[in-house]
């Protein structure tokens, strides 16, 4: 557990020096086409990009802990302010996608490992079979197809804010947000499914059965319980990749979030906002597994943390 | 003569026996299935008459006909011809990447779980730390590092793929140790490197396999979404990432574009999990 500290140090170097490594001088995309050599030189002299890597890496990891992000190189934006503004779509999106998928991944992975009827089972290890391959692009440009090109009933891309409208903000959101849930529900209800069959097998579900307890109880309080226990960690696991999927549900939708954001400023150069937006992805990673170790001891009263 | 039939009936004995189970056939209709992709890519192409860069103006976005079954793109190219071709870059960035991650993944896998000690601990906090990113985003910037194209994608896929095989080969190399044959060998004065190559390996490269295939969709699906994103292949090289990265352009004109790229795509993929999934049913029995 106290690992998630050294291992946020670590990440920040492996972010810093990785960052840096990418090739193409920002002083240079800053000052422009016809700068001349002086003035490059004074620019990347006003970033600290002249002094050596360890010294830049100091300066900046005080700044962090003492809460200054910095400012965007492209156009002096400060990066907190970056955040602010584009953390809330990521998250809501993120955070409306998964509640969705699991309310859908349950009942679909239950179904398919747990119906009494053969072909609900089938049906629905097909299902979760065809939606586990498809790729999430893919899945939101039919869905588009399907919703806003077809039957006009959904934006096929946009935004509006939650501060301006909150019934237009939503409706831009349907898309992204079914488009997350289906895919994701495929990954948790496969997941699901195996969990429970697992469990099925096991001897203390004969004992039960052998005592008489009525099926439907056995299903409920015996095997579900036990078979949900690691779905927890896999959800978690997926909430983290879900952040790093932004890039992709941003970019077909067209949604300003921090996705989209890393993306142009990895194309920009734009070494401080990429900085911090890895390490909050990387720190986000981190902090999910922790969250989700601890909700493990509380689901599961056998496990205990010294 | 006779050591043919031999070799032959030996075959069909296990054929016989893989046709047998429900995973066995499994396992063949998939592999039959990812041969005929194979066809289709390498074939097609050469006896055929596809054009994936001749570009007709005048027929441009045209929906599907009897010329152009999968229709035109934005400058009349057919689609068929872009979509066959496009199997090309999935098929060969699963050859990459299965030939970067695979024999280092488990070389290193295998030698920390077998030697243990320091060297298995930095192994491992290595690969924690590196799995604390998201696959996605390493590959996003190491490409960019590299400097986007094809190639690159598919080495930044290798990469990332990596530490997938180290863990596997690693727990399996942990859990063989300890069985009674491995000591059996090491009693009977057999070296590391025999036991490592002779007893460990062949025991470890079912799980390999499986992984093989996993890796495989995974790698396919990566550089569909490199490309997406604009960072892989590059025009006028067609491949499905981009074919559909293009078609968001032109959705409300030609509905059609984006659809047949995904099909093959979502097919490969599906495929490969199948295979997969076969294995993983074969090995564990």
């Amino acid at each position: 557990m106290l690992l998630a500290i050294p291992t946020l140090v670590v990440i920040s170097v492996c972010v810093f020096v990785f960052v840096r490594i990418l090739p193409g001088d920002p002083a240079i995309a800053m000052a422009g086409m016809n700068a001349t050599e002086q003035q490059v030189k004074a620019i990347g002299e006003k970033l600290g990009l002249n002094e050596p890597i360890y010294v830049q890496y100091y300066i900046w990891l005080k700044d962090l802990l003492t809460g200054h992000l910095g400012n965007s190189i492209k156009n002096q934006y400060p990066i907190a302010q970056l955040l602010r503004n584009k953390l809330p779509v990521t998250l809501v999106l993120t955070g409306g996608g998964m509640s969705l998928a699991i309310a859908l991944a349950l009942p679909i992975g239950l179904a398919a490992g747990a119906a009494r009827s053969g072909i609900v089972r089938n049906l629905c290890t097909v299902w979760l079979g065809i939606m586990y391959a498809i790729p999430t692009f893919w899945l939101g440009i039919m869905l588009v197809i399907m919703f806003s090109m077809s039957c006009h009933c959904l934006p096929p891309n946009g935004y509006v804010a939650f501060s301006l409208d909150v019934g237009k903000g939503c409706v831009f959101f349907v898309l992204p947000w079914l488009t997350i849930a289906v895919k994701q529900s495929s990954v948790i209800g496969r997941y699901v499914q195996a969990s429970y069959l697992e469990e099925a097998g096991k001897d203390y579900v004969s004992v039960a059965r052998a005592k008489g307890i009525k099926e439907s109880r056995v299903r409920m309080r015996h095997i579900l319980r036990n078979a949900l226990i690691p779905v927890i960690t896999m959800i978690g696991l997926q909430l983290g990749g879900l952040l790093a999927g932004a890039v992709v549900t941003e970019t077909i939708f067209n949604l300003p979030g921090l996705g989209r954001l890393m993306l142009s400023s990895l194309f920009m150069r734009d070494y401080p906002v990429l900085q911090i937006l890895i390490l909050f992805v990387g720190g986000g990673f981190v902090a999910l597994n922790f969250l989700v170790d601890i909700t493990y001891a509380i689901a599961d009263p056998r496990i205990t943390y010294e | 003569m006779n050591r043919l039939r031999f070799v032959l009936d030996g075959w069909r004995r296990s054929l016989g026996l893989l046709l047998g189970k429900r995973s066995g056939r499994q396992l063949l209709g998939g592999i039959m299935l990812l041969l005929l992709f194979l066809l289709l890519s390498l074939v097609l192409p050469i006896i055929g008459t596809m054009e994936p860069y001749t570009s007709h103006r005048r027929s441009a976005l045209e929906g599907p006909s009897k010329a152009h079954p999968f229709g035109t793109d934005e400058i009349g190219r057919d689609m068929l011809a872009r979509v066959l071709y496009g199997s090309r870059i999935s098929l060969c960035t699963i050859v990459v990447t299965l030939v970067l991650s695979v024999p280092l993944g488990t070389l290193v896998g295998v030698s920390a779980g077998f030697l243990g000690g320091v060297w298995d601990m930095l192994i491992m906090r290595v690969i924690d730390i590196w799995l604390s990113f998201p696959g996605l985003i390493v590959a996003i910037v190491l490409v960019v590092a590299i400097g986007s194209g094809p190639m690159t994608a598919m080495i930044a896929i290798g990469i990332i793929s990596i530490p997938k095989v180290v863990r596997i080969t690693r727990s399996k190399t942990l859990s063989l140790r300890q069985m009674a044959f491995v000591e059996a060998t090491r009693a009977a004065g057999a070296s590391n490197t025999y036991i490592i190559l002779r007893t460990l390996l062949p025991n470890i490269m079912g799980i390999v396999y499986v992984q093989m295939a996993l890796i495989a969709g995974f790698a396919v699906l990566m550089e569909a979404t490199l490309s997406f994103l604009g960072l892989g292949s590059t025009p006028p090289v067609p491949s499905w990432g981009s074919l559909l990265r293009k078609s968001i352009t032109y959705l409300s004109r030609a509905p059609w574009y984006g659809i047949s790229p995904g099909v093959f795509l979502t097919g490969l993929i599906l495929i490969t999990n199948m295979i997969a999934d076969a294995l993983n049913r074969i090995y564990r029995e």
